[in-house]
């Protein structure tokens, strides 16, 4: 709602340091970026989170041939393994930063920790949009 | 228009002379479109300078962060950006 209108920007970094499912998904969301919809897959595997083997590289597959992505070059892309230093790279380069557990949201720069309810973002978004007026 | 038939002599010399006037003016024309261009041209680079080596906000590693991350949505003019630090298992 708030991105729609212009009011906010909203990137997305890897941490994928649970073991390597979440360093493959995190791979997969880069194979997808490759095809233009990096976002459709973040939200779909967040869709999907939960038991433990639901990121395994047959899954991540099958999202993307849900989401109607050039499977033959996903999959291609997926086994050949070449966003892997990438994803580490951005993994250690957050870890040197300091942030040492997911999510985290920086605000402006401002620090949030942890999946907190919308009305915290809300009010963090109203406070940055203050300071900027 | 002057009758341009007899008198070949006198009348080509008035011609050749506002031909060099003309040429001189065309000339003069293209030297102000190119002081222009070029003016545009530096104003541009030293704004890109002046934006590029003093950063609106203080520099922390925070705003490094920003700057590489690869992947956004939403306006590039937004007032508030917020990176979303996560692993998606």
């Amino acid at each position: 709602m708030y991105v729609k209108s212009g009011i906010v920007r909203y990137g997305y970094q890897h941490m994928a340091f649970l073991g390597p499912e979440s360093r493959w998904a995190a791979e997969a969301s880069e194979c997808a970026a490759e095809q233009g919809r990096f976002w459709e897959y973040h939200d779909r595997l967040f869709a999907s989170q939960g038991s433990a083997g639901v990121f395994g590289k047959d899954n991540l597959k099958k999202f993307a041939a849900d989401l109607r992505l050039d499977t033959t070059k996903f999959n291609t892309c997926l086994d050949s393994g070449k966003f892997a230093s990438l994803v580490d790279k951005e993994t250690t380069n957050l870890q040197s930063l300091g942030v040492e557990s997911t999510p985290t949201f920086l605000i402006n720069g401002q620090p949030l920790a942890g999946a907190q309810p919308f009305e915290v973002f809300q009010k963090a978004i109203e406070t940055e949009r203050a300071k900027k007026k | 228009m002057e009758n341009q038939k007899p008198a070949r002599g006198a009348s080509s010399s008035v011609a050749a002379r506002t031909r060099s006037k003309r040429a001189r003016n065309v000339s003069l024309w293209v030297s102000n479109l190119i002081m222009l261009a070029l003016g545009i041209v530096i104003g541009f680079t030293g704004h890109w300078l002046w934006t590029s080596a003093m950063p609106s906000t203080p520099a922390s590693p925070l705003d490094a962060l920003v700057k590489n991350t690869r992947h956004f949505k939403g306006s590039a003019n937004a007032p508030v950006t917020i990176i979303e630090i996560s692993d998606f298992q």
